[in-house]
């Protein structure tokens, strides 16, 4: 046991991001922190807790409403899982320094297992919670169901996990394609679109569902959705039946099954994980055929930040952890859209605004304006692209400082790698919704400058933060962008400031008279404004923290 | 060419690497740096290189001060550092193009080095691969052809023999002589005392972040004549009263 938790220790600690190191720093991270769990996390709980607490009212206290919930989580928990079993498991800088130590590997698989549980779980945890507390809210409970829902939360991203863990160590073990690191995330890939698609599926499917009708099956126990759940997830629907049905012999069962599900992980990666880590690890580059059949042709001489620039595109876009995270995931907004506008028939809200718009209601113009500064800064933040800028450099970012190009030359690159492709997406998308919603063309060029403003100030401000404490230290892709705070900080602030020019805005709009042109003229002015100051504190204080980097 | 006088690092406020340090390596000298690890050298060659900034002292590369005019300085040092991941995703030949871009080579210069340097390493054959795909040495072998793509005059090379298979330690080792013999000048670190005894016209021994003593490797001997070379230098290293 004593080597068990030592070596879950160690793992945890080899993949953390380092605290800033002066005081100043620490201070700026700490109140970065608190402000993002107060805006981010708190109303992301609120909102599930809510969720169900309402469900569970109108269900009449049926515990249908928090399996929803969980299954939902669970199924979340699935897509993001993968990654993270195949990271902690096969791709660890540790593997190679654990394995020939003189451990049972059975204490190395159960301390990776707990590893990628804590990694995974703790956010989940936090929103299973609020359900959890929804719940109790709405139906009340006897005493010992309040432990019991305690401990069956901090059980319930288990089973997922355990699953991720099986699929994960089978394909291993038997597909010598999947060793290569590339192979396997781009396996972890296609599983997540095919989720992601199914997802859509569904949800366009919802559309024919009239949601009265919807909850009264929940209510009954007809959703086809929770039925299939409830056998691939059996642990969920026994909690939810546990805590329902007032039955500590059912949350008994609930444990039992965690155990069992564990047990065949373990008992499977006992037999299968060293036949896995053969050759896993392996990263093959593609082999490019010389030109002409001579040595390959040194190319025209170039400037220095196109050469550099050149050498961030080549990164992002050959790296498959990155390309996933900082690329493909901007494809994700028009699915959003697409269910957004699935989840609404013609008679919706969406359809109602819309209608608004073209009839060129004064509102709805504001409205789309800034819907437009919304979801620029959702996507330039959420691609992580500047707020990983520096962390992508990793253990080579001294290569920044012994090359003579100047910092700001170098910072001012990555930040346009970042405005080309987050502004790119959103140009595309804007001129997709324009033809869609028959935007005038004047009016359209209007957002997209705009949103291209908005694009620059959330980018200098992401590259600003990974200035201040870049997580340098990683051994793996993946591990460099998750768990790196400055990403989620840049997230979290992007969507206080979004909020903050919601409410002026909307209080511009109520509180005065200004005719629309004159609002589209000063968010233009407030804008440029704003992407000036960040650039000019990106420049002199980003520019001082690198130097001060050690 | 490279200046280093009295300088200084401290790290978090209390871990003295670099104590009031001062050396120099002139035109036409291969110098060896030596010391135990931990012993100042890595944090000395970072910032020659503007790696690191020093606490207190001065650093002259050339003409030029790293802390005052770093842009200039750089241009003049070719380096090569303990860690040869870097760009791993670039091909070989991606990697050059990208340093020589960055020292501002024109493309006849250097395509005949790169085609000079590979030769020699045996490294024409995979410059069309990523470097994801190359062993350690080979990775580390693309470093120091990256480090000389624009003919620096300052070589500052830290553990460069490290990795390397004998016949490229044996071409390298021939490419630093050759350098200094032009005017250049070259500093390496090593732990290796036989390397520095047939290579360096000078060494300079560090411990604790302290000089320990700057001079030719005969004069060293020639102070404890019954002993050896590496004698000498555990001897050095041991003595706690120095």
């Amino acid at each position: 046991m004593k080597v068990y938790r030592r070596l879950v220790r160690t793992f945890l600690r080899s993949g953390e991001m380092e605290d800033p190191k002066q005081k100043k720093q620490k201070l700026f991270y700490t109140l970065l922190g608190i402000t993002a769990v107060l805006f981010i996390m708190l109303p992301c709980c609120l909102m599930v807790g809510y969720l169900t607490y309402a469900l569970t009212l109108a269900l009449m206290g049926n515990g249908n409403g928090l399996l929803l919930v969980i299954h939902f989580i669970a199924l979340f928990s699935i897509v993001f899982g993968i990654n993270v079993i195949l990271n902690v498991f096969y791709f660890a800088g540790d593997i190679p320094f654990v394995l020939p130590l003189p451990i049972a590997s059975y204490k190395v698989i159960a301390a990776k297992f707990t590893t990628a549980y804590i990694n995974e779980s703790v956010m989940q945890i936090l929103v299973l919670f609020s359900g959890l507390i929804g719940y109790f809210a709405a139906s009340g409970g006897n005493w010992w169901e309040y432990p019991v829902g305690v401990l069956g939360v901090l059980l319930l991203p288990v089973a997922p996990l355990a699953y991720c863990g099986i699929f994960c160590v089978v394909v291993m073990a038997f597909t010598k394609w999947i060793r290569n690191k590339d192979h396997a995330r781009r396996l972890s890939m296609l599983v997540m679109i095919v989720l992601i698609g199914v997802a859509v599926s569904a949800v366009g499917l919802l559309q024919q569902v009239d949601m009265n009708h919807l909850t009264e099956q929940l209510g009954a126990g007809k959703v086809t959705f929770v039925n299939v759940m409830n056998v691939v997830f059996p642990t969920n629907y026994l909690l939810a039946e546990a805590l329902s049905g007032h039955n500590i012999f059912l949350f008994l069962l609930y444990f039992l099954v965690n155990i069992v599900i564990v047990a065949v992980f373990l008992g499977l990666a006992q037999m299968l994980y060293y036949r896995g880590l053969m050759g896993a690890g392996t990263e093959g580059g593609k082999k490019r055929k010389h030109q002409n059949g001579k040595g390959a042709v040194a190319a025209k001489q170039k400037a220095p930040w196109k050469a550099y620039m050149k050498k961030e595109f080549l990164v992002l876009l050959r790296t498959p952890a990155f390309f996933l995270n900082c690329i493909v995931v901007n494809i994700l907004w028009p699915v959003l859209f697409y269910v957004i506008r699935m989840m609404q028939s013609d008679s919706g809200l969406l359809h109602k605004y819309y209608l608004y718009y073209r009839l060129g209601n004064e509102a709805m113009q504001w409205i789309v304006v800034l819907i437009v500064i919304g979801v620029t800064v959702l996507l330039t933040a959420a691609n992580s692209i500047a707020s990983s800028a520096i962390t992508r450099e990793g253990k080579h970012f001294y290569v920044m400082k012994y090359i003579p190009v100047d910092y700001r030359v170098q910072l001012h690159v990555k930040a346009l790698v970042s405005i080309i492709i987050s502004g790119g997406f959103m140009v595309f998308y804007i001129v997709l919704c324009s033809v869609w919603m028959r935007v005038e063309n004047l009016t359209s060029w209007y957002y997209i400058i705009v949103s291209l403003l908005e694009v620059v100030f959330v980018t200098y401000f992401g590259l600003y933060l990974d200035t201040v404490n870049p997580k340098l230290v990683w051994d793996d892709e993946l591990n460099a962008l998750r768990g790196n705070t400055n990403v989620f900080f840049n997230m979290a602030y992007a969507m206080i400031i979004t909020l903050a020019f919601v409410v002026i805005m909307l209080g511009l709009y109520l509180f005065t008279k200004f005719p629309l042109w004159a609002f589209e003229l000063l968010l233009l002015v407030v804008l440029v404004l704003a992407d000036w100051g960040m650039i000019r504190i990106c420049c002199k204080k980003g520019i001082k923290n690198l130097e001060e980097l050690t | 060419m490279i200046s280093f006088q009295h300088v200084s690092k401290t790290f978090a406020g209390e871990v003295k690497a670099v104590e009031d340090v001062s050396f120099t390596v002139n035109p036409g000298e291969i110098v060896g740096f030596i010391g135990p690890n931990g012993s100042g050298k890595t944090t000395s060659m970072k910032m020659m290189t503007g790696i690191l900034q020093p606490d207190g002292g001065s650093i002259q590369i050339g003409e030029y001060d790293i802390v005052k005019e770093p842009l200039q300085a750089k241009r003049q040092i070719g380096y090569i550092s303990d860690n040869p991941d870097q760009f791993l995703r670039l091909t070989g030949m991606e990697y050059l193009d990208f340093i020589a871009d960055i020292y501002g080579i024109s493309q006849e210069e250097r395509q005949q080095r790169i085609e000079e340097f590979t030769e020699k390493f045996g490294l024409s054959e995979v410059l069309s691969r990523q470097m994801i795909g190359y062993s350690h040495g080979m990775r580390q072998k693309m470093m120091v052809v990256g480090a000389l793509v624009h003919n620096p005059k300052v070589w500052i090379l830290d553990e460069p023999m490290t990795g390397l298979d004998p016949e490229s330690a044996f071409q390298l080792k021939q490419m630093m002589r050759d350098h200094a013999k032009k005017g250049n000048c070259v500093l390496f670190s090593t732990h290796v005392l036989e390397v520095a005894e047939k290579l360096c016209d000078r060494v300079v021994i560090i411990r604790y972040g302290k000089l320990l003593y700057e001079g030719t490797l005969e004069e060293l001997e020639r102070q404890s004549p019954s002993s050896t070379l590496e004698e000498i230098f555990l001897e050095m290293m041991s003595d706690e009263s120095i």
